[in-house]
């Protein structure tokens, strides 16, 4: 994996977690980072609908599932970093605070910190509750077999 | 490989003009719907000058009226063709995520900036007699408009006739222009721009250099 592939594929990574950080957390985060040189609101916070697609299996033909509500934002920082947000639900300020804090997760000197204050405590929790779903999940699992019928 | 590295230079590029897009609309909704009813209206009553909204952060190289029309009626299915350099296309890719037409027949919009240096109009897509819809808006900046000398309209949502004068375009363009209304149903749909106003010239109008 070249350089850029990797920053690429961290920021996903990093974007992902925003996403589903608490917003209290966000809001949090954010007062912690005191007065931030927010240059433009390029994308103003806003309320919208994406559709969802699907593919049973995983590996079947693409198919639409249905509409969700999201609400994006697109910031830069004076430093010139641009930052976006995209998120479920429509909490329009912590879709803000998401791309503010992408912009912030670009600049080497502010990296670790958004790391250290948002995305590992929201990484652990995502870990935590999933381990939770799966435990209960696998308490009640059946297996079931079945004989394939032979083709006539 | 070699298509991987132009890619990452692509995204170099692409990342740099980042930097300067502007914003778009300052109340994106009112905004959008104020446009469409001035391009609405101009191409209801041809040769009506119409006033769009400004938006404050536009690209240099776009007129306020061009760059209204770009941000409210293009999206990611209007293939738009622009003479304006990639600045502005980021611009519209980034606002409205339209994609840059590969060439003249593929647009749905054309963004001509420069209309004496532009290509021939029949390159650009004039519908055909199934789908005469198919065809490419033309939004061309010009220097002047004025309604009180040129060519004589006459035609659909024209009750007299009525006058317009737009400046400069090319000979060609002028001459292709003209010709326009002949092709109906098919044929293009002209939007002139000069700082935040619009003109509409549909293709139903009967454009006559003097009166008989």
């Amino acid at each position: 994996m070249t350089k850029s592939q990797d920053d690429t594929h961290k920021r996903g990574e990093a974007m992902a977690l925003l996403a589903r950080a608490e917003s209290s957390l966000l809001a949090a985060v954010i007062e912690r980072f005191g007065p931030l040189g927010v240059g433009d609101d390029l994308k103003q916070p806003e309320c919208g609908l994406v559709m969802i697609r699907g593919r049973i299996g995983g590996d079947g033909a693409a198919f639409n599932v249905g509409e969700t509500t999201v609400v994006r934002a697109v910031v830069r920082l004076k430093s010139g970093a641009t930052g976006y947000g995209l998120r479920l639900g429509r909490d329009v300020t912590a879709a803000r605070h998401a791309a503010i804090l992408d912009a912030l997760w670009q600049a080497p000197e502010t990296r670790s910190e958004v790391e250290a204050t948002v995305l590992v405590p929201t990484r652990c929790r995502l870990e935590h509750s999933n381990k939770a779903a799966a435990a209960a999940a696998a308490s009640s699992r059946v297996e079931f077999f079945t004989m394939a019928r032979e083709a006539s | 490989m070699n298509t991987q590295n132009q890619k990452r230079g692509a995204l170099g590029v692409r990342s740099q003009l980042r930097q300067k897009i502007g914003r778009g609309f300052d109340d994106p909704v009112h905004d959008a719907h104020a446009t469409f009813r001035a391009i609405m209206t101009a191409l209801a009553e041809p040769g009506k000058v119409r006033v769009t909204p400004s938006p404050a952060d536009a690209p240099a190289a776009l007129s306020p009226a061009m760059t209204a029309i770009a941000l409210a009626l293009t999206d990611f299915e209007t293939p738009v063709w622009c003479d304006a350099g990639p600045e502005v296309e980021a611009y519209i890719g980034f606002h409205t995520g339209a994609p840059m037409a590969l060439s003249p027949s593929a647009a749905a919009f054309a963004l001509i900036t420069r209309p004496e240096r532009a290509p021939r109009l029949s390159a650009f897509a004039a519908g055909s007699l199934d789908f005469p819809d198919r065809s490419t808006t033309i939004v061309v900046a010009i220097d002047d408009i004025a309604t009180d000398a040129g060519w004589y309209l006459t035609g659909p949502g024209v009750a007299s006739a009525r006058r317009l004068l737009v400046a400069p375009l090319g000979e060609s363009m002028r001459t292709e222009i003209l010709a326009n209304r002949a092709r109906f149903p098919c044929g293009l749909d002209f939007l002139f721009c000069r700082d935040a106003t619009v003109v509409g010239l549909p293709r139903s109008t009967h454009i006559d250099q003097k009166v008989d």
